[in-house]
């Protein structure tokens, strides 16, 4: 543990601290340097995806799971059992094959006799009782074993036989899944998706990072990892960011973005009334927040500004946004939608009155 | 009250500030509108209350004031006004983060130029502003300058028409009266009708069938005074004759003297009945008794008594033609009818009396056409003036109640001789023809244009249009 993280655990108690309870600013700077530490460890191991190593970051800080996607061979599950290693948190990876059942996932109760020749049922935890739980190829499990993950995402709990058995915290599922190969696939419901605060998509690298990855890593093989952040630092971490100020105006800008992805709205944009068929719950307004959060944690700020939120808006929202198939036709994906969304709807909602002009630059 | 505060009131009156701009410009587009409407609907239609209305301009303070309430409705709370200064000062929310949660320590991180804040305050641009109020004053200031119109109403118009033209009447008939040219019987039935037509016309608007009456009225008087004026210049000129022929020595036929005689009796007659010779010298009057003794004229024997009693009888008659020319050049009785009727009698041989009344007649013709439009006998008023209707029929038509029409009159032909000839009378082939087509003015079935027979005349008018040099 080096001196940034001991000055994290030192000024725990302090974070709410001066008249009006923000994050002070020596605090910022250290879980700044602690995250950015964790992020320089992950650019080490996946290389030439910056955009998307900040993001995993931002969800990891805002307690969210994850669901990534993209072409075979792209480092996603690589990128997942990094982020473990340098979490130092317990972690378990799921391969999801057609035949997995919930119990391999959960647990089940096992009858046993205990040394007095007694028999009862003991509850064997499964795969999920970790801290980091890698669900790789989500979508090749059937519908009844992905449901199993519902109850474990949203409460960070699985209940068997009617019992609740509590999931160790802080408790991740990182998903992937693979957009291509859709025979002998389930595709997630919407549902499953909704408990997703990121879905990420993965995309090629460029030729100098291809290069430089096939020149340093002989046979695929990651540099050695090892741990910067261990449970009580991501705990005070997560604190921070619960300390993060969230404006008025923000959340306001939150809402009335939530609120434009419904087609039923009459101040949604034509865009959205013309192709989207379901809008983003409020719990997409929740991740949203709670990821602007985090976002302004990494960026060294003691509150949430628009560009937070805009930063982080498209990996939110775009999964939790139905499209008809009036959109494919057309030619939008849920990302340029969210492109849309962004330009139409202003920042602040009030506009500057027409007999005033804007401020120079 | 930090530096910050300053800048966020400032930048929060700035945002009230147009938007109170952008409501009261549209208040005071429709204010000025209405206004604008106002006074040109109190000028066209109410002229009196034309400085009145000017109070209403007054209205335009509480109209500033209904706007500043409608804007504090959904005022610029200070928040977003912090929000906005927020983002134009580019400062990622902290300015909001420490609106809502003031930090000494986060406050340093806050622009601390002054220069920062000035250029993030918005511009007055008041574009908007201007082209919704520009118009509308436009509007009401013309509408200001919009002249009053007469305050007169239709029917005092009318009135006034019928009062003026029934004053006309009143003056003409005096006029006959004095004259004298009509009968006393005919003179009291012309006052009474004249009387009726001015108590109809006093209080309600004057119709056609006024107009009709006020007409027939001044027909009736123009044929009485066409009538004397015609009997007088018959005996002037039977009296002319008679005494040139006793002056040149000129012997006429018994037949001629007799006629003469005869028709200088019957002018005579008729002038005594409507009381012509009232006016005349006492010793003329006895004179005519003497020459109408048992209703025959009896011209003295003796020449020169004969040719001093004609003298002074065509002395006479001349000056009361005067007086009728007089009267009828005073009141414009038969623009027409009268010049030509002077041409007519000045051709008849009245020694000098002729090329003077024509010279009359052509200035005052000229005077009369100079001042009023149209030269026919009888108008109703200017040509240009505007046509009064009011009192239309409805559908059913039950309007035209039966009604008892003035009496009809005949115009009565002119028995003038134009001349004695021992031949047979000359006819105007040209005069013939065009009375000839006016006859053929009846009643046509299909193809009468086609079938019509074309005058010589037509026929080159025709040619020489169409450039047609053989038929």
């Amino acid at each position: 543990m080096d001196r940034e993280t001991a000055e994290v655990e030192d000024n725990a108690d302090a974070t709410q601290q001066d008249d009006g309870g923000l994050v002070a600013p020596q605090d910022i700077q250290a879980a700044q340097t602690v995250l950015k530490r964790l992020l320089d460890e992950l650019r080490r191991a996946i290389l030439g995806q910056d955009e998307l190593l900040e993001l995993v970051v931002i969800s990891l800080m805002a307690r969210g799971h994850m669901l990534l996607e993209g072409l075979p061979g792209l480092g996603k599950t690589e990128l997942i059992k990094s982020l473990s290693k340098l979490l130092g948190l317990e972690f378990r990876r799921l391969q999801f094959t057609p035949d997995l059942l919930p119990s391999d996932i959960v647990g089940s109760p096992i009858l046993e006799e205990n040394q007095h020749g007694a028999r009862s049922l003991v509850f064997h935890k499964g795969p999920i009782f970790a801290n980091l739980v890698l669900a790789d190829e989500i979508n090749r499990a059937s519908p009844k074993t992905q449901s199993a993950l519902l109850e474990a995402m949203q409460e960070r709990r699985v209940t068997v036989l009617g019992e609740t058995h509590p999931l160790p915290l802080p408790f991740f599922v990182l998903a992937t899944q693979n957009p291509i190969e859709l025979e002998g696939t389930y595709p997630l419901p919407e549902a499953q998706l909704d408990r997703f605060t990121f879905k990420l998509s993965v995309h090629n690298v460029s030729s100098s990072t291809l290069q430089e990855i096939i020149s340093t890593r002989q046979h695929g093989r990651p540099p050695e990892l090892e741990p910067v952040v261990d449970a009580l630092e991501l705990e005070n971490l997560f604190d921070k960011v619960d300390a993060i100020h969230l404006p008025d105006a923000v959340s306001n800008y939150i809402a009335r973005l939530v609120t434009a992805t419904h087609p039923d709205r009459d101040d949604a944009p034509e865009v959205v009334r013309k192709f989207v068929k379901f809008g983003a719950s409020p719990r997409a307004a929740i991740a949203l927040a709670g990821t602007s959060r985090a976002a302004a944690l990494l960026a060294g700020k003691p509150n949430v500004g628009f560009d937070e939120v805009k930063k982080v808006a498209g990996s939110v929202l775009g999964h939790r946004m139905i499209l008809d198939y009036a959109a494919r036709l057309e030619g939008w994906t849920p990302q340029k939608m969210i492109d849309s969304l962004l330009e139409q709807v202003p920042e602040i909602g009030r506009h500057l009155p027409e007999d005033l002009a804007p401020a120079d630059g | 009250m930090d530096s910050a505060d300053q800048w966020i009131d400032k930048f929060l009156k700035r945002v009230r500030i147009g938007e109170f701009l952008k409501h009261a410009a549209d208040f005071s587009a429709v204010f000025l509108f209405t206004f604008g409407t106002i006074v040109l609907l109190v000028k066209l239609l109410m002229p009196a209350l034309w400085p009145h209305v000017l109070w209403l301009a007054l209205g335009a303070l509480p109209t500033m004031i209904a706007a500043r309430w409608y804007v504090r409705r959904d005022w610029c709370r200070r928040d977003e006004s912090v929000a906005m200064l927020d983002n134009a000062l580019q400062a990622g929310g902290l300015l909001m983060t420490l609106h809502e949660r003031p930090d000494t320590n986060w406050k340093q991180q806050l622009p601390q130029l002054e220069l920062q804040y000035q250029q993030a305050l918005p511009k007055y641009r008041p574009r908007r502003f201007a082209s919704f109020v520009v118009l509308p004053l436009i509007f009401a200031v013309a509408s200001c300058f919009v002249p009053l119109r007469a305050a007169s109403s239709a029917s005092s118009a009318d009135n006034h028409v019928a009062h003026r033209a029934t004053e006309e009447l009143e003056e003409l008939l005096a006029a006959l009266n004095e004259a004298p040219v009509l009968e006393e019987q005919e003179q009291e039935q012309l006052e009474q009708e004249l009387q009726r037509l001015a108590d109809e016309t006093e209080k309600t608007p004057l119709t056609s069938e006024n107009w009709e009456t006020l007409d027939a009225l001044r027909e009736r008087m123009q044929i009485r005074l066409d009538s004397t004026e015609m009997n007088l210049t018959k005996a002037l000129e039977a009296a002319g004759q008679l005494k040139q022929s006793g002056a040149d020595g000129e012997q006429l036929t018994v037949e001629q003297k007799l006629r003469l005689e005869k028709n200088l009796t019957s002018a005579l007659k008729k002038l005594q009945n409507k009381g012509q010779f009232k006016n005349a010298p006492a010793e003329l009057q006895k004179n005519l008794l003497e020459l109408m003794k048992d209703g025959q004229l009896q011209l003295p024997q003796d020449a020169a008594q004969r040719q001093q009693q004609l003298e002074n009888l065509q002395k006479h008659l001349d000056d009361e033609l005067r007086k009728l020319d007089k009267i009828r050049e005073q009141h414009n009785c038969g623009q027409c009818r009268g010049e030509g009727q002077r041409d007519g009698r000045s051709e008849s041989g009245r020694n000098g009396r002729g090329e003077q009344g024509q010279r009359q007649g052509g200035n005052s013709s000229q005077s009369q056409n100079n001042s009023r439009p149209g030269s026919g006998g009888i108008n109703r008023g200017r040509g240009d003036a505007q046509m009064s209707w009011g009192d239309e029929s409805d559908e059913q038509g039950i309007k035209f109640k039966e009604r008892l029409l003035p009496e009809g009159l005949q115009e009565q032909p002119k028995d003038e001789v134009k001349g004695i000839k021992a031949s047979a009378p000359d006819v105007d082939p040209a005069t013939a023809a065009t009375r000839g087509l006016a006859r053929e003015g009846g009643p046509a079935a299909g193809e009468t244009t086609t079938r019509r027979r074309l005058s010589p005349k037509h026929r080159a008018a025709v040619r020489k249009f169409f450039g047609k040099a053989d038929p």
